[in-house]
């Protein structure tokens, strides 16, 4: 084992988070050294995704840009009476791998989280008493509030070249936007994206039935960009190839296309690919390095003053359980966070409220598009609604989205009762594919006591080191959920869009970790204002060993009924600022 | 840090002279093989963009006979194998008056590319760390056997099944009793099959011989039905260079215009339909286009 020249920062994984804030950290503090690890290759628009990106079986179905699973998975199952087993192929997620992270092959669909929703316990209890939420549910509260993260919503969205129009500028509610969104201190720096056919018609429709729709965020750059580090975006082509693949004309807004560039730029940070962090290194009063395994597979000991973990949410939790950091939680005992909170996204696929609707008489074109393309409200989003005399709390976005759909995976859905397969198959394709369109909510997961990760028990990764285990399902609350939104909320707007055929579903079997849902996977080091109730404080940064950060979905103490990605970042930025302007100087916790 | 790997992407100018590096290369490595780099539709589409207008949907310049002959055969699959699938591939996908099937399409060639890959499932990489316990179904598929390995014995397992119930092999049944046989499969009739359930060799031989010698292994005949659609409908519909969807027939089928730069000029063209020129992964690559292929 070798150990290499200490560095002032090390930063443990490559994507949203640690690209922040080594770009950050670069800029800010000229006199530092920074290093990231990155278990991936690096892989740019060039050479990589120029032109070879369209490619549905290699990269939508055969997972190129993902994790790689022969090396590292998770076990999974439904509930502690069950014994876990791993996740052999993909897959309900699809974590990212390489430079850049989950955001190249992110779809780029942008929000901000709600600003209630940072005192989500406090709001539900103040607004409908103490007995209202489940007894099981261990919801709470970040630490921070939408006005301290507003201006980091800012800098992420000027950075990232976000698409959208405001429906909130700095209390003032704005037409054509959102209007439950918090407060902007400035409108989106891009208009909307050219949005396709299909999710017109749901906004006509869902206006028919009183519903303010507003064109959905988008990471999809409608036009040449430069953001405030000098770094420019390219203009999107609709090509129809997003989600799942790197961007052939840099328009997608990554860290590949923004922070990173700008990072290497200043010459202070060197990033090693196709390193695999395996312990944080400590004391138990500070870290003092990261080991990993290098690029040839030889283990190597990297110290350093400062280490940022954003290694995304499962490896985040997993390091942090190798390593002895924290507690890891006990859901028996009620014991420990690490670990703690885990949730996710009620989705699209098997189980959730979803409409399909076909038109015999309208071509939507479902091949173009780009990966945030649609149409949103958010009236029964999270509590945008009144629950007083509901069964259930939460919500989430409703969109119709055009992201492209390739016809491996996206020949169907087809109208209920066609045929999977045969002559009669191949007529139902041929009919509908084209025709079609579908929408659905984004909703909210909760977190409950028997929601949680540890290491698993007997099951390794290809270095030896214990998988980590998810133990998780749906409760009652969100299978209540689903089945309103789609009975009240769905079907409404179905019927209003005046369509042939219409199958709309609310119904939510046990999760199933065998079908793609979500890659919106949160939790395991959550944030708060106490060390009882929390890994880390709201700057992510780790009680008890204040040289260590934590960055990313992992610090969300609950999921909400969005895409998280600009939460992320704006959390990045908050975390970033907080070591540049306060944290170098004074060290210590900070306040 | 100045990488001469990490352009601007944004810059149309220096992304067309990329390209242009890039084609460039490309023919020179080809050259020897007779390949021509075409002038693919993406600097021209780039410069529209460029200038602020729409990119159209410029087509690969088609030079039939232009590039090498490309060979077609198994690598995966023994001549049996092949048969057996292409029967059963042409029943999930027939022929009609909507355009060719699964046969026609090459389906059999893109499953035979895939098995030659036993690292891989449908979905990519495999975990393929023990123990391998079965677990519930909410867990995925724990065993260990490659897909190549389901496949060799859902093959056996087709033709055993056609042999019990019809005295023949499942590539010589009719259509009809070729349905029947994968509609029961559907729904998991029988529980099992594979090997064991031969009643004859598979191909004509000494009578008796495989059939005894074989030791008899089966898989779940539903999931193995399962997978089966996968990997048809995949070949059908993956850009032809993985060996299926030849012509492009399975986008044909259904409107898919395939590995297009962009629709920068028709995503706001509500309900109109697309005219431009379908094309392969292999346009875009500047690779000559052929028809059929």
């Amino acid at each position: 084992m070798a150990t290499l020249p200490h560095v002032d920062v090390l930063i443990v994984g490559m994507g949203v988070a640690g690209g922040i804030i080594a770009n950050e950290l670069a800029k800010r503090s000229p006199g530092l050294k920074i290093v990231a690890l990155e278990r991936g290759p690096y892989r740019a628009t060039w050479p990589d995704f120029i032109q070879d990106h369209f490619d549905e079986w290699r990269f939508g179905v055969q997972s190129e840009l993902h994790q790689n699973l022969a090396n590292v998975t998770v076990t999974f199952r439904n509930k502690d009476a069950q014994s876990a087993r791993p996740m052999r192929q993909y897959g309900a997620f699809k974590p990212g791998n390489g430079v850049g992270g989950a955001a190249v092959h992110w779809n780029g669909v942008s929000w901000r989280y709600l600003p209630y929703f940072f005192e989500y316990r406090t709001h539900l209890e103040t607004r409908y008493g103490k007995t209202f939420l489940p007894e099981d549910t261990t919801i709470q509260d970040w630490g921070v509030s939408y006005e301290e993260l507003e201006p980091f919503y800012t800098q992420y969205e000027q950075t990232f070249g976000i698409a959208g129009k405001a429906g909130n500028l700095n209390g003032a509610l704005q037409p054509g936007g959102n209007p439950f969104e918090g407060p902007r201190s400035t409108e989106y720096p891009q208009p909307p994206v050219t949005i396709a056919y299909g999710p017109t018609l749901f906004r006509d429709g869902a206006a028919k039935v009183g519903h303010q729709p507003f064109p959905q965020p988008s990471a999809n750059s409608p036009a040449r960009y430069t953001n405030p580090d000098g770094q420019t975006l390219g203009a999107c082509n609709y090509c129809g190839f997003c989600a799942g693949y790197g961007c052939h004309a840099g328009a997608k807004a990554s860290p590949m296309t923004t922070v990173i560039p700008s990072a290497l730029a200043t010459g202070r940070v060197e990033i090693r690919q196709l390193s695999n962090a395996f312990r944080i290194d400590h004391d138990g009063k500070k870290a003092t390095g990261v080991s990993y395994y290098d690029a040839s597979g030889q283990e190597q000991t990297q110290t350093a003053d400062l280490v940022v973990l954003s290694a995304w949410t499962l490896e985040n939790t997993r390091l942090l359980l190798l390593s002895g950091i924290g507690e890891a939680y006990d859901p028996a005992a009620g014991t420990g966070n690490v670990g703690r909170n885990y949730t996710y996204q009620t989705g699209a696929v098997v189980g959730g409220a979803i409409a399909n609707v076909w038109w015999e008489d309208k071509l939507t074109n479902r091949f173009m598009g780009s990966g945030s393309n649609g149409y949103a409200i958010d009236e029964f989003n999270s509590d945008n609604f009144d629950h007083k005399d509901l069964d259930f709390f939460g919500g989430g976005s409703i969109a119709c989205n055009n992201p492209g759909s390739a016809p491996i995976l996206g020949s169907g859905p087809l109208p209920p009762g066609s045929p999977r397969w045969g002559a009669g198959w191949k007529q139902a394709v041929h009919d509908w594919y084209n025709r079609s369109a579908f929408f659905t909510m984004q909703g909210e997961s909760p977190a409950y006591r028997q929601n949680y990760m540890d290491l698993d028990p007997t099951y390794r990764d290809a270095w030896g080191n214990p998988l980590l285990r998810i133990t998780f399902n749906w409760t009652d609350n969100e299978r209540k959920m689903v089945r309103y939104i789609a009975d009240n909320v769905l079907q409404p707007i179905a019927d209003a869009m005046a369509p042939t055929h219409k199958d709309v579903r609310g119904d939510l079997p046990d999760f199933d970790i065998t079908p793609y849902q979500s890659t919106h996977v949160q939790g395991g080091t959550i944030m708060g204002t106490s060390p009882e109730t929390s890994v880390v404080n709201s700057h992510g940064q780790v009680w008890g060993l204040p040289n260590l950060f934590v960055a990313g979905g992992s610090t969300f103490p609950q999921n909400a009924g969005y895409n998280p990605t600009g939460t992320v970042g704006a959390l990045a930025y908050r975390t970033a600022d907080a070591i540049a302007s306060r944290w170098l100087k004074d060290g210590g916790m900070l306040g | 840090m100045d990488d001469p790997q990490t352009p601007t992407p944004a810059d149309a100018g220096e992304m067309r002279a990329l390209l242009h590096r890039r084609r460039f290369l490309g023919a020179g490595a080809l050259g020897a093989a007779g390949a021509v780099a075409t002038a693919a539709a993406i600097p021209l589409a780039l410069a529209q963009q460029d200038a602020g207008l729409a990119a159209p949907e410029a087509p690969g310049t088609p030079q039939p006979g232009a590039g090498p002959a490309l060979l077609r055969g198994y690598v995966s699959l023994s001549p049996f194998q092949a048969a057996v699938l292409e029967a059963a591939c042409e029943r999930l996908i027939p022929a009609d008056d909507l355009g060719p099937g699964a046969k026609e399409a090459g389906v059999v060639v893109f499953i035979d590319r895939q098995l030659a890959n036993e690292q891989a499932g449908f979905r990519g990489p495999y975990y393929r760390q023990g123990p391998f316990t079965p677990g519930e179904p909410t867990q995925g598929d724990q065993s260990i056997m490659t897909v190549r390995e389901r496949f060799r014995i859902g093959i056996l397992g087709l033709e055993g099944e056609a042999q019990s119930r019809f005295g023949q092999g499942f590539a010589a049944i009719s259509p009809a009793r070729q349905e029947a046989i994968l509609a029961d499969l559907e729904q998991g009739k029988p529980d099992t099959f594979g090997s064991a359930s031969l009643v004859t060799p598979p191909t004509e031989g000494a009578p008796g011989s495989l059939a005894d010698l074989a030791p008899p292994v089966a898989i779940p005949a539903r999931a193995f039905f399962t997978m089966l659609l996968s990997y048809t409908q995949a070949g059908f519909f993956a850009d032809p260079i993985h060996g299926g969807n030849l012509g492009m027939a399975g986008w044909r089928l259904i409107g898919f215009p395939g590995a297009q730069l962009g629709y920068a000029g028709w995503i706001g063209k509500h309900g109109e339909e697309f005219t431009g020129t379908y094309q392969s992964l292999a346009d875009v690559q500047g690779f000559a286009h052929h028809e059929g292929e």
